[in-house]
């Protein structure tokens, strides 16, 4: 049986990372050392989460059928979507650099929202995963995370 | 001279870009993860 901060009564603070006993009698318990609001869990974060997940699934259309830019040079230019942009590169020969902006802007935020989604889905319908899928789960998160400063 | 003129798909890469920042910053992992493991059923309330 593994012991959990929450069973022993210890709450972290999410600022300073203070343990402080939890009050049982409090509902509002202050950080002893920088005075911030600590809770046992995080209010509302699944809901928050899935809220911003559905907002970053509705960006991710337009993001990606809508025009990044237009160049006008010497009065002819065509509006460019990522993809155009990808395709633009491949032709002109530059093979790495097409593949890293269709990496970093195309299939990172997919798989991102995909495997948040799965995440949140199973901890919705309180689905327990077995080991094996949790830690596959786990190491795709961490791995796609690595390649969002890429974007840029 | 070439002119560049910002279309609205950018704004939107850019806004969904930091909607997964924040989303990152939002979910707690550690919750996530007890509720997938099974260890507490109230996890994912």
């Amino acid at each position: 049986m593994i012991m959990r901060a929450i069973d022993a009564g210890i709450l972290i603070c999410t600022e300073c990372h203070e343990l402080n006993k939890q009050d049982p009698d409090s509902d509002e318990q202050l950080c002893t050392r920088c005075g911030a609001l600590i809770h046992a869990r995080r209010p509302n974060s699944l809901t928050r989460t899935w809220a911003l997940l559905i907002t970053a699934a509705i960006l991710y259309i337009p993001a990606n059928l809508l025009p990044i830019m237009t160049i006008n040079s010497l009065g002819q230019g065509d509006p460019s979507t990522i993809m155009a942009g990808v395709i633009q590169l491949v032709q002109h020969g530059m093979f790495p650099i097409a593949a890293v902006v269709f990496i970093a802007s195309i299939l990172v935020p997919t798989f991102k929202l995909v495997g948040i989604g799965l995440l949140l889905f199973s901890v919705q319908r309180h689905q327990p995963l077995s080991a094996q899928q949790r830690i596959v789960m786990y190491r795709f998160i961490e791995f796609i995370g690595r390649w969002r400063s890429r974007t840029v | 001279m070439a002119a560049i003129t910002v279309g609205l798909g950018l704004v939107c890469f850019v806004s969904l870009l930091m909607v997964q920042v924040l989303l990152e910053v939002v979910m707690s992992p550690h919750q996530i993860w007890q509720a997938l493991s099974g260890e507490d059923d109230h996890a994912g309330d």
